[in-house]
């Protein structure tokens, strides 16, 4: 099987300052990778780096999509190339409702002309999944949301926008339990549906009590200190990162 | 043909000469003739006309010069005045439609009685490449928690001359909420002073605007806090393209008695081009303690971590500036609330 | 609920300042009051002048009676010129030995804790008393790196006299506004600085000056030039005792700070309250230069201050942090000016003040971006603090933004010590009194971190004494 992702030997500055030693990684079509580690760790680092936030400079190494070196190219056209990011705390734009939004980001994409009828019909779809209320479509994007409504909202572009590889940032951060549950439905979706691979970024645990788990990365200080299946997921659960920071 | 000078747009607390930005002085024509708005409204709400007299005692935004200028053009004062406790439902509509190469003049006065509720909309167009010159002016009273929304659309052409000029006046617990959208104009002077007498009075602008070409807008904004628990809250947006130039003052003026006054003023502008000139200076005059105030300003291109979450969806650059410009001004368009008006603009913006 | 007792926080107590030692007339030199040509002509005669500093003061005189007085800012009604001794010379030599001193100015300085801080922890002091430079004395290490630190007079005199001319008034030029045309017929006294090529000086140097006649001005001359790659921290402090009559300040201060250089200079300005301060400071900064102000404004009353940088080369740097305390009968408009002239450009301004006791501050400043500062930011946070009902706080902000790649954010607030934060402390066993104390002194930390120990200490002294009182 063809590599979807492929990172190597990844270095990462962020203000002139190392965070992210030769860092490599590998996510097949379809697989879901969990990368864990304590705060501080470098984890959204790396998200930003892959989806190419300017202020996050890559120093060393580099990163293939679909065979594809894009270590240099711009965030759009990453996404344009099937990566998504769910940002840990997205962004409010005042003027833009999320409906809108959506369907520009699909037809800048795609480059073609979306019927707003058939557009509806599917973003009522996803909204229904994600237990949204369908007046959000017309809010402006982020703007007033509170934290569950705004991860919810990304999950919802995640469905819309069907990437090949989706990272999700602490999606599950600051989340009451019945949203952590909707948001995980949500990813199931994108999982099952649209066969989406995904980097699940997270120190806790409960979004991935519903997903199916292939890999388990463990970063530490800017270095993958361990790698393993899903067990490893249930070994930090148990004994945290103790071991890992010696 | 003879021209009048006028001193306008003064700031109450002026500062360094060499920035160029305290006042303006502007040449106006005296050869000038009452404009013809046309008015739709209901039978809810009486509209008349009244002599300057009665509205000289609300000093205007733009300055003495230019009360003195609308006053002795002698043009009739055109009176909306909602009587007390009534609340009209459907907007008053005014729209001056400019047709002919010519300089005209206006006054308009809502008088809004104890209790009472109406919104104006005063809708400014003209044909296509008219180079003509309007000034006008719009003075406010409010009542006792009497309500007023003075919505202002500028949608002229881009060889036209317009001075808009508001002044209103609160009376205890009224509140005057003002939207105001420029669009186009060669040259726009615009002006607003509240002066917010009644306690517990407040006063609420959202101001948008979108220029490009050598466009040139010039405004002075100014909310005065004179009684108790008195709010304001400023609020513009603005976009600037190609070599377009803008001047926003704005001025809080927490005066000593105003106990509990919060005043806030707020100015986003996004600069799309590179040859724009944008001057802001958000100034808070403060004589009491036991008060806030609060401004802020940013102004230049988008905010890096915008720009990127905009682009992680797909966009490039070009693609998020042109989004973001336009979302400006529907934010303010979305605080209208009729249909008509709204539709309205999208289509004078489509079209432009 | 009763209405609480405020918190009275008292005036500074100024009596370290206050202090003058009984002097006869005759020990000094002393100009007539006024302005004409002829008292130009005189100092220029007192001062050796060279010729063409001698055509500069008279060319300055004419400026200055053809400007107008400044139609902004607050009243210098009561400054009049005709009343003003221009030129004060104390009957002494400058000299680099403190014992050479004469006994009343030592002991002056001596109180104002001068010669003790320049052996604790400076590198070279100058000390100007009225018009003339009495003390100027430099670490012999320093020296030997070449670094000059002189009076002006004699720097216009020696080795360095075509630096002097090169750039005196280069930056401030008299047409600029009428005190600084002033400044330029009637200067006297002031520091001349050069930092060479890569020299970088550890410890700082300082200027103080005292202004003790009554009646008279100060307009000293500040002249510090640090060549690529230096590296320097300039300190001034000035003060004065208080009389019934207006003085006045006109000082000019002008700084060129070269490709790769750091300047640092930082003020503690206190001078008497009968002070119409009046003070032109402005810098230039090269490719990669870095100038960052320190600026305390308690003295004065009438204060006219907003030290101004041109940041002229690519990836220069400006920091401003400022605090100015307003008590009763003070009006200080204090500030900063920034004019971003090339790409990659970067200021920050930051500035606290407190008015108290009917005083009145403001905060004015105007922050200009090119076309040509392609990628320049700037951040402007200013915050007021009214400690009660009769005082005054303005905020007077300009900004002049002609590219579209800059990012310019601006942000302020005005408001009086917050009721919450008070009861947070109470709530901890704090007293009221103790609690308003501890915010305001945190309120204005910002800049006293900023400064040298001996400095910290000196801000510590205007703005705890008080406090002290509070407590009582």
């Amino acid at each position: 099987m063809a590599d979807l992702l492929k990172v190597k030997d990844l270095a990462v500055n962020v203000e002139d300052k190392e965070i992210l030693h030769k860092i490599s990684l590998t996510v097949n079509k379809g697989e879901t990778h969990v990368l864990m580690g304590p705060n501080g760790a470098g984890k959204s680092t790396l998200g930003n780096a892959l989806m190419g936030n300017p202020q996050y400079e890559i120093t060393g190494g580099n990163i293939l999509f679909n065979g594809q070196d894009i270590t240099n190219d711009s965030t759009d056209k990453r996404a344009k190339l099937g990566m998504f990011l769910s940002f840990q705390n997205p962004l409010e734009v005042p003027g833009i409702t999320l409906g809108n939004f959506i369907r520009s980001a699909l037809q800048q994409r795609t480059g073609q002309h979306i019927r707003l009828w058939d557009f509806k019909k599917e973003m009522r779809k996803a909204m229904e999944i994600l237990n949204m209320d369908p007046s959000y479509a017309d809010r402006d994007l982020n703007v007033g949301f509170s934290g569950g409504e705004k991860k919810k909202a990304e999950i919802l572009q995640l469905l819309m926008l069907k990437p090949s590889l989706a990272i999700l940032d602490e999606t599950d951060s600051g989340l009451d339990v019945d949203a952590v549950r909707t948001v995980s439905k949500g990813v199931e979706e994108y999982q099952k549906s649209m066969d989406g691979a995904l980097i699940i970024i997270t120190h806790s645990t409960r979004i991935l009590e519903s997903l199916k788990v292939d890999h388990t990365h463990v970063l530490v200080n800017g270095n993958i200190k361990a790698e393993g299946d899903a067990s490893l997921v249930d070994k930090i659960n148990n004994e945290g990162f103790e071991e890992f920071l010696k | 043909m003879e021209n009048n000078t006028l001193l306008i747009n003064a700031m109450p607390a002026p500062t360094y000469n060499w920035l160029r930005m305290n006042d303006a002085t502007v040449k106006v024509p005296s050869d000038i003739t009452e404009g013809n708005p046309m008015v739709t409204r209901s039978h809810e709400v009486s509209v008349g006309a009244c002599s300057y007299e009665e509205i000289k005692d609300i000093p205007g935004g733009m300055g003495i010069d230019m009360d003195n200028y609308i006053q002795k053009s002698g043009a009739d004062v055109l009176k909306i005045s909602p009587g007390k406790g009534q609340k009209v439902t459907s907007p008053v509509k005014i729209d001056f439609n400019f047709v002919k190469d010519e300089n005209t003049v206006n006054a308009v006065y809502i008088d809004a009685s104890d209790d009472s509720d109406v919104t104006v909309i005063m809708d400014y167009s003209c044909v296509k490449e008219l180079s003509g010159f309007a000034a006008i002016q719009t003075k406010v009273r409010i009542g006792k928690n009497a309500r007023v929304l003075l919505i202002q659309i500028q949608r002229l052409g881009d060889k036209f001359r317009f001075f808009n000029d508001v002044a209103s006046r609160t009376d205890d617990g009224g509140s005057f909420e003002e939207i105001q959208l420029v669009l186009s104009g060669k040259e726009t002077y615009q002006g607003s002073r509240t002066d917010l007498y009644g306690k517990g009075s407040s006063l609420k602008t959202d101001i948008g605007y979108l220029l490009r070409g050598d466009e040139h807008l010039d405004m002075n904004y100014i909310a005065n806090h004179i009684g108790r628990k008195t709010l304001c809250d400023i609020k513009v947006d603005g976009v600037l393209r190609d070599e377009a130039f803008k001047l926003f003052r704005g001025t809080i003026d927490l005066r000593r008695g105003a106990k509990g006054a919060v005043g806030n003023e707020l100015e986003d502008v996004l600069l799309m081009d590179d040859n724009v000139i944008n001057q802001t200076i958000p100034v808070i005059l403060c004589d009491e303690d036991d008060v806030e105030g609060n401004h802020g300003a940013t102004i230049g291109r988008l905010d890096d971590d915008l720009l990127f979450y905009m682009e992680s969806r797909g966009m490039n650059k070009e693609e998020v500036y042109e989004m973001m410009a336009k979302a400006r001004i529907d934010s303010v368009v979305a605080k209208i609330p009729d249909e008509e008006t709204k539709s309205l603009i999208s289509k004078y913006l489509e079209e432009k | 609920m009763a209405k609480k007792e405020r918190a009275e926080v008292n005036d500074i107590d100024r009596s370290m300042y206050d202090f003058r030692y009984e002097e006869k007339d005759q020990d000094f030199y002393k100009i007539q009051e006024g302005l004409t040509r002829k008292i130009v002509e005189e100092i220029s005669d007192k001062k050796g002048d060279p010729q063409w500093m001698r055509d500069f003061r008279l060319r300055s005189l004419e400026i200055y009676n053809e400007k107008e007085i400044p139609q902004w800012g607050p009243s210098i009604e009561g400054l009049d010129m005709s009343n003003i001794v221009t030129y004060v010379k104390p009957k002494t030599k400058m000299t680099a030995d403190w014992e050479e001193v004469p006994e009343d100015i030592k002991n002056t300085f001596e109180k104002l804790g001068i010669p003790q801080a320049e052996r604790k922890s400076l590198a070279g002091v100058g000390a100007q008393y009225d018009s003339e430079l009495v003390y100027h004395n430099l670490q012999k290490e320093v020296a030997d790196k070449g670094v000059v630190y002189t009076d002006i007079e004699s720097a216009l005199h020696g080795p360095y006299a075509d630096m002097i001319k090169d750039h005196f008034m280069h930056l401030v030029p008299p047409t600029d506004h009428k005190f600084a045309a002033l400044h330029g017929a009637v200067w006297s006294g002031g520091s001349f600085v050069y930092v060479p090529k890569g020299v970088s000086v550890e410890i700082p140097l300082q200027s103080y000056f005292r202004l003790n006649a009554p009646g008279a001005g100060q307009f000293e001359h500040t002249l510090i030039i640090v060549d690529e790659g230096a590296d320097l921290h300039f300190i001034e402090g000035c003060s004065a005792p208080k009389y019934n009559i207006a003085n006045l300040h006109a000082g000019c201060v002008e700084l060129f700070v070269g490709k790769n250089a750091r300047l640092r200079y930082s003020t503690i300005e206190n001078w008497s309250k009968n002070m119409y301060n009046l003070n032109t400071k402005r810098a230039i900064v090269e490719e990669g230069g870095t100038m960052e102000w320190v600026s305390g404004s308690f003295g004065s009353h009438v204060s006219y201050l907003y030290p101004m940088t041109i940041l002229q080369g690519a990836h220069s740097h400006m920091d401003f942090t400022g605090v100015t305390f307003a008590g009763k009968g003070q009006n200080l408009d204090t500030g900063a000016k920034v004019v971003h002239n090339a790409p990659d450009t970067s200021s920050y301004i930051s500035t606290r003040s407190i008015s108290k006791d009917g005083g009145a501050s403001t905060y004015r400043s105007s922050v200009v971006i090119n076309n040509k500062a392609k990628n320049a930011k700037n951040s402007v946070s200013c915050q007021s603090l009214m400690l009660d009902d009769i005082s005054r706080s303005d905020t007077i902000p300009a900004m002049d933004v002609r590219t579209q790649q800059a990012d310019v954010g601006h942000e302020a607030k005005i408001g009086r010590i917050s009721d919450d934060a008070v009861f947070y402390l109470m709530s901890r066993g704090i007293s009221e009194e103790e609690a308003r104390a501890l915010i305001v002194s945190g309120f204005a930390d910002s800049v006293s971190k900023e400064l040298p120990l001996e400095y910290a200490v000196e801000m510590n002294n205007l703005i705890r004494l008080e406090m002290v009182g509070a407590i009582g």
